[in-house]
């Protein structure tokens, strides 16, 4: 008799249970077969960007110590989001190498990420950054960036992607930093070889992104004053 | 040879079906190396933007096969719902301990939390750092972090519905007296006095139960809520805070399989036990020494004053 009762109660349930999961199978199709899709979602340019000069840069790496410490509290080149490599194989001007984030007109690494933890904040600007709450650590970002190495890094100590955000979240700044105020990396600099500009610079290539930052004063020094000299 | 019994009884039932143990153990190898393989193909790296040389990234299972999330959690239920369960009884000196259903959700559940563990310190969490470095083996750890997700769900949905409609939940809950009951069961196994008798279940087995459901719950709850910004755009600090609780839950689990394994692989008084939870039986002489209430339901006899879990009786050393 209980045996029969409890057959019964499971198969009750199991009715219950197929009707409400058919039930709520078309209720989800129907959203999906009015909606056809929304296409090309359009994502703002932002509003801010860092140039450099690599003929300029002393490869004193203050930029990637600055960058480290206002953001993460320590000087570590691993944690810089502004990258400068240094090759002793190979002479002037191609012995230096700098790497910042070009806050693409198209961000792949936006596109990229499944949790919108990488996102536009458009409350900044528009520039492109990272939210490290919301971050899996899948690393999409890191490999969808186009350039290399990639703009976005991997803090391998709190497990999550992070990338230039033009000093808009410094928690161990004192200063106020921001696409519309100041850049460690910028203020740091003691040859100015990186410089903050509002235009969109040119996308193909590293030409809009590496210029010529010297003035007529630097020639004055005994530098190299242009950068095809 | 071992599933002999089960055969039997399937041809008693006029049938010429697999035994459910077998069935459900083909199944369990087919969707692990159909997992491990989508998990390997998925997160091989492709072009996805032809604009941007160099723009490439791979397939993340928890995005693409979203679905499988409900799904999963819905044939669960449904298979908990439909499955019968086969009472306990003895058989030529044989006793029922664990039958096909329960073959089915342990292993699907044992299988999965390993996989879930190892993959989840393969990706780092709280103060373990990450093993994997390149995004496609990040990938391929987190594709079978997925798989393992689909089937513990499954897992943990079937057990939960047939728990429920069997009304079998007091039978795994722990009862006052059980905490004293457990540490005179393990005083008894090193040979310090005697052991309370024990039902089918063991009073230790009782008291970890709370624990599994508090780890494994946690660990789902925030997991669902991790997967769940996958098609939602949840708030960051939500997020933060079911990351955190995730890892926390999963050293939890880490912590209660450390346990298990050992109380119930490694000691060698659990070998009747794991034998069964294969084979799905164990001898009525050994239900009788180690769970003489058990033993007294099962064969309508009195459980005599006298009755107890015999001192010593499996320990490694005794004869």
């Amino acid at each position: 008799m209980s045996d029969n009762q409890k057959d019964l109660s499971r198969r009750q349930f199991l009715k219950l249970f197929a009707g409400t999961a058919a039930g709520v199978a078309f209720g989800g199709a129907i959203p999906q077969l009015i909606n056809l899709g929304n296409g090309v979602i359009a994502i703002p340019a932002s509003e801010g960007y860092l140039l450099v000069d690599t003929g300029k840069c002393a490869g004193c790496s203050s930029c990637m110590l600055a960058c480290s410490l206002v953001h993460e509290g320590k000087e570590n080149i691993s944690l810089s989001r502004i990258q400068i490599l240094q090759n002793p194989f190979k002479n002037y001007p191609d012995d230096i190498s700098m790497f910042q984030c070009r806050q693409c007109t198209y961000p792949a690494c936006v596109e990229a990420c499944p949790t919108s933890a990488l996102y536009v904040d458009k409350e900044n600007r528009n520039i492109r950054t990272v939210d490290e709450r919301k971050c899996i650590g899948c690393m999409q970002c890191v490999e969808a960036c186009p350039q290399t190495p990639s703009r976005v890094i991997w803090n391998f100590e709190e497990h999550h992607s992070q990338k230039c955000d033009l000093c808009a979240n410094t928690p161990f700044w004192d200063g106020q930093g921001g696409p519309g105020k100041k850049k460690a990396c910028e203020s740091v600099c003691p040859v100015s070889a990186i410089k903050f500009v509002q235009e969109i610079p040119t996308q193909y290539g590293s030409v809009g992104y590496d210029v010529d930052l010297r003035g007529p004063i630097w020639q004055k020094f005994g530098f190299v004053a242009r950068r095809d000299s | 040879m071992v599933y002999s019994r089960d055969l039997e009884r399937e041809k008693t039932k006029g049938g010429l079906k697999l035994p459910k143990r077998i069935s459900s153990g083909l199944g369990l190898v087919v969707v692990f190396t159909l997992g491990f393989y989508l998990a390997y193909k998925a997160s091989q790296l492709y072009q996805y933007q032809a604009v941007f040389a160099g723009s490439y990234t791979y397939q993340l299972l928890f995005t693409s096969f979203s679905w499988l999330i409900p799904v999963s959690i819905l044939g669960g239920i449904f298979a908990g719902a439909a499955s019968e369960r086969e009472q306990s009884q003895i058989i030529d000196g044989q006793v029922l301990r664990h039958d096909g259903l329960a073959f089915l959700i342990h292993w699907s559940h044992a299988i999965a939390t390993l996989l879930l563990v190892v993959t989840g310190v393969y990706l780092g969490f709280l103060f373990i750092p990450r093993l994997v470095f390149t995004p496609q083996s990040v990938g391929y750890m987190l594709n079978l972090h997925f798989v393992g997700v689909v089937v513990l769900l499954f897992s943990v949905s079937c057990h939960l519905t047939d728990l429920l409609l069997a009304g079998k939940l007091k039978e795994h809950w722990p009862e006052a007296g059980d905490f004293k009951a457990a540490l005179a069961h393990y005083a008894a196994k090193v040979g310090i006095g005697t052991a309370p008798p024990e039902g089918k279940y063991l009073a230790s087995e009782k008291l970890s139960y709370p624990l599994w459901v508090l780890s494994v719950g946690l660990v789902i709850l925030t997991g669902l809520t991790k997967i769940s910004a996958h098609v939602w755009n949840l708030p960051g600090g939500l997020m933060e805070v079911a990351t955190l609780l995730h890892d926390i839950g999963a050293l939890l689990v880490i912590l209660n399989l450390a346990a298990h394994i050992f109380f119930s692989s490694l000691v060698p008084w659990s070998r009747p036990l794991l034998r069964s939870m294969l084979t799905g039986y164990v001898s009525e002489e050994y239900v009788r020494k180690n769970h003489p209430k058990w033993y007294a339901e099962l064969s309508g006899q009195p459980l005599r004053k006298t009755d107890s879990t015999e001192k010593g009786s499996q320990l490694p050393f005794s004869s």
